[in-house]
């Protein structure tokens, strides 16, 4: 298979890129891991709480493990989906996944008490900050749901795989997710 | 559930989802990526137990068949001729104390 450039490789799909991966091509994967760092990050970041240092050790341990399970993708599924299905394994696997939730939950609803009016300027990020707690404050099942199809933009099946349930529970999860998520905003109002 | 009632509820949270997708476009501005280099850190060289029995082999054989003190070159050193000894190899000349005192004696 003919080497091709950095702009070239930029240019192929991450299917194509998968299969140079897999034939042991370093600048494919350094392509595919420039395009998929980011996202990756930001989903460990909402998954485990909001800790930056382990969502960014995440990511690589994530891709340590692309690189060495290379030879397993199948070209015929998404790659998005096998590789979201890694992460989320990880998620699962970090054991203090869920102590660290719980200490960033209580520390926002410590933050809620102590705040003070806001200005104007404060508002926005007082939305935003408010949403986050919403989405965070989510039964697990609802929110790995909510943040892996809406902010994550996987399609129902490819998060019914992932989460190894039917696509109609998907669905109930993402229904439930947002009318509580809406509920918490609207007391804020 | 149908897909219906969910549809609805999506258009019904759509400022809702706008914002979840600003705070996620700013979460993921937060993460710095660093350099993952899986495929430097996996090569590991290795050397393989033939080649350790065959550098054994041959160093046994160039061991045996080269000797120790052997040397080619005709002797013509002015101090051998001196000397008249029966040093022949330029290193019983590099010893040197030993033909030096042949000189002497001479």
């Amino acid at each position: 298979m003919k080497r091709l450039t950095a702009n070239a490789l930029s240019a192929l799909t991450d299917a194509e890129l998968m299969l140079r991966i897999g034939r042991g091509e370093h600048a494919a994967f350094d392509t595919l891991y420039n395009r998929y760092a980011r996202r990756l990050g930001g989903f460990f970041l909402r998954m485990l709480a909001y800790d930056t240092a382990k969502a960014e050790d995440m990511v690589q341990e994530l891709f340590v493990r692309v690189w060495t399970y290379r030879k397993e993708y199948r070209s015929d599924q998404p790659f998005a989906s096998w590789l979201y299905a890694m992460a989320y394994n990880l998620c699962k696997n970090e054991y203090r996944h869920e102590t660290v939730h719980q200490a960033y939950v209580e520390e926002l609803l410590q933050c809620e008490e102590a705040t003070h009016e806001p200005t104007e300027a404060m508002e926005r990020d007082e939305q935003r900050q408010r949403l986050r707690q919403a989405v965070q404050s989510l039964p697990t099942a609802q929110r790995d749901a909510f943040l892996l199809h809406y902010d994550e933009e996987l399609t129902i099946p490819e998060v019914a795989h992932i989460v190894g349930c039917p696509e109609g529970t998907v669905k109930s999860r993402l229904y439930a997710a947002l009318e509580s998520v809406k509920r918490m905003m609207n007391e804020y109002k | 559930m149908n897909d219906n009632e969910l549809k609805k509820k999506e258009q019904e949270s759509a400022e809702l989802l706008d914002l979840l997708r600003e705070v996620r476009d700013e979460d993921n501005a937060t993460i710095t990526p660093r350099q993952c280099k899986p495929h430097v850190q996996k090569v590991r060289r290795t050397i393989s137990p033939y080649w350790l029995v065959a550098a054994s082999v041959l160093g046994f054989v160039l061991g045996i068949a080269v000797p120790r003190h052997s040397s080619t070159l005709p002797d013509e050193s002015p101090y051998t001729l001196l000397a008249d000894t029966s040093y022949t190899t330029g290193r019983s000349l590099a010893a040197g104390d030993v033909n030096f005192a042949l000189l002497v004696v001479k």
